[in-house]
């Protein structure tokens, strides 16, 4: 019952992840879309973690803890990005 | 419909729109972001695919370095011209149709000629596969990357050398990429880092360490450990100076090396060129290679012959 | 019975990160949409974390879970830290609902 469920979660968590795009499009600022980047990542971990239960590949796990352990990076880069124009 | 197939189609209509977007926005800045997002999504088609080392790569560099790696390049570009930025690469030229349609047709024939290929027996793959167990070896990309095909991955770090000293001679000493971004005064960062780098170092060395038998190896070490790097460069944690050292250098060409005597070795002991040597050999040869893959990036990044810790 | 219970922890997670895109789609200011990254995202990954380990049964498992629930948990502190910073400093204004 439990696995049977996980491809339809997974699915799920997809849908948010292409609904979370259009706050990346619109912006309106950089935070902004920075900020769904970031959300984007967390989701892609949770999928990644339902991926490894649903096809038995606890390898899967090892490249989501990379993906959280690097989260960080493009917002360091980000922090204090001076003014530009379309901001 | 299966779930599964429904996963597959909207990861790969989400990675072709991601795509799309990075490569025809008009705002550089979001066109960055998409960029990331993309990075996320190959990881998780390549990890959907079963091929985990190329996930762990992907993870390390796409969703990880370079999307840091733009994200400086775009600073620079707003300090140099904050005005025009905006619609940088946006200009429409008439022969775009032309390439398209080209390139279209390219794809087209490309995978014509690739649909009868399922059916060619003793495809390398597959020897490759049958003769693994006599290597010893539990990973089969491992057994591709430095025994069948060795001297590929011989010319890879050659060419990861070559990119390198070409970017030196490019780069002006004056043009600094990684100003460090002043973050390295906030508390929390302090912590972060002393939380993140060590966990890093401690994957990466067990990505090396297994890569023998399971996903992972040199390339993934490497590039995780220069995500660590980059991460260092941006806090202030590691400076760029101008002057390189023997050590550095060294250290850049360690992977070269490690592999020429991969490859030259067995000749002294009466074998043909790249013989297999053996578990060992191959792990020494990978470390050796992560040394310079780390170094390598880093440097990349830094813009600088060498780099300093600070004190 | 185990079963079950981790089903309805799938399903608590999987609404979390729903409340987190709806939030992040919805809320009218970026600091706001912070809360939506930070908070919901996070409760919705340790939901899933929990369903997971609880499914599984095993704790070497659990524990590598848990390790990337701590990280993830870490690294959107200072994400949303850091990019608040920034929205302050440049004077990001605040909005207000149905704009």
């Amino acid at each position: 019952m439990f696995e049977a469920l996980l491809p339809w979660a997974t699915l799920f968590l997809l849908a948010n992840l292409a609904a979370g795009l259009w706050r990346i499009w619109k912006g309106p600022s950089d935070a902004d879309r920075l900020l769904t980047a970031l959300l984007f990542g967390t989701t892609s971990v949770a999928m990644l973690l339902l991926l490894s239960a649903w096809q038995q590949a606890m390898g899967m796990r090892t490249v989501a803890l990379i993906l959280v352990l690097l989260a960080t990076i493009v917002s360091i880069a980000f922090f204090g990005m001076p003014a530009h124009h379309d901001d | 419909m299966s779930a599964g197939l429904l996963v597959d189609a909207a990861l790969g209509l989400i990675l072709v729109g991601l795509a799309l977007q990075v490569i025809s926005g008009h705002q550089l800045f979001r066109s960055i972001v998409f960029y990331v997002a993309f990075g996320l999504v190959m990881a998780m088609i390549w990890a959907r695919l079963g091929a985990l080392d190329l996930a762990l790569a992907d993870a390390a560099l796409g969703a990880g370095l370079v999307g840091a790696l733009m994200m400086v390049a775009f600073r620079r570009l707003v300090e140099f011209e904050p005005v025009q930025t905006a619609d940088a690469g946006a200009r429409d030229s008439t022969l775009v149709p032309v390439v398209a349609l080209l390139s279209a047709a390219l794809v087209a024939a490309l995978g014509f000629s690739a649909l009868p290929v399922a059916d060619i027996e003793g495809r390398a793959g597959e020897l490759a596969l049958a003769r693994l167990d006599e290597l010893g070896l539990g990973n089969p990309v491992a057994a591709v990357v430095l025994v069948f095909r060795g001297f590929d991955t011989l010319i890879e770090m050659l060419v990861l050398l070559t990119a390198y000293l070409g970017a030196r001679v490019v780069a002006e000493p004056r043009t600094r990429l990684a100003e460090p971004v002043q973050a390295y005064e906030l508390p929390l960062v302090r912590s972060l880092l002393a939380v993140i780098v060590p966990i890093v170092m401690l994957v990466a060395f067990n990505l090396l360490w297994i890569g023998a038998d399971h996903p992972g190896g040199a390339f993934q070490a490497g590039s995780m450990l220069a995500a660590a790097g980059v991460l260092l460069l941006l806090t202030g944690r590691l400076l760029p100076v101008e002057r390189s050292t023997w050590l550095t250098r060294l250290a850049l060409m360690l992977g070269v090396a490690a592999l020429l005597l991969l490859v030259l070795a067995p000749m002294l002991a009466g074998h043909v060129a790249m013989a297999y040597a053996g578990r060992g050999a191959l792990l020494a040869a990978e470390a050796a290679m992560m040394m310079s893959i780390t170094l390598t990036l880093t440097l990349l990044f830094a813009g600088a012959p060498a780099v300093r810790v600070l004190r | 019975m185990t079963e079950w219970l981790a089903i309805a922890l799938l399903a608590g997670g999987c609404f979390f990160i729903f409340a987190g895109t709806v939030g992040m789609l919805r809320l009218p200011d970026v600091y706001c949409r912070l809360h939506a990254m930070t908070k919901a995202d996070n409760l919705g990954l340790l939901l899933i974390c929990l369903a997971l380990a609880m499914h599984e049964g095993r704790l070497r498992g659990a524990l590598l879970l848990g390790l990337i629930w701590l990280l993830a948990l870490t690294a959107s502190t200072v994400s949303s830290h850091l990019i608040a910073r920034h929205a302050r400093a440049r004077r990001i204004a605040t909005g207000r609902f149905g704009r």
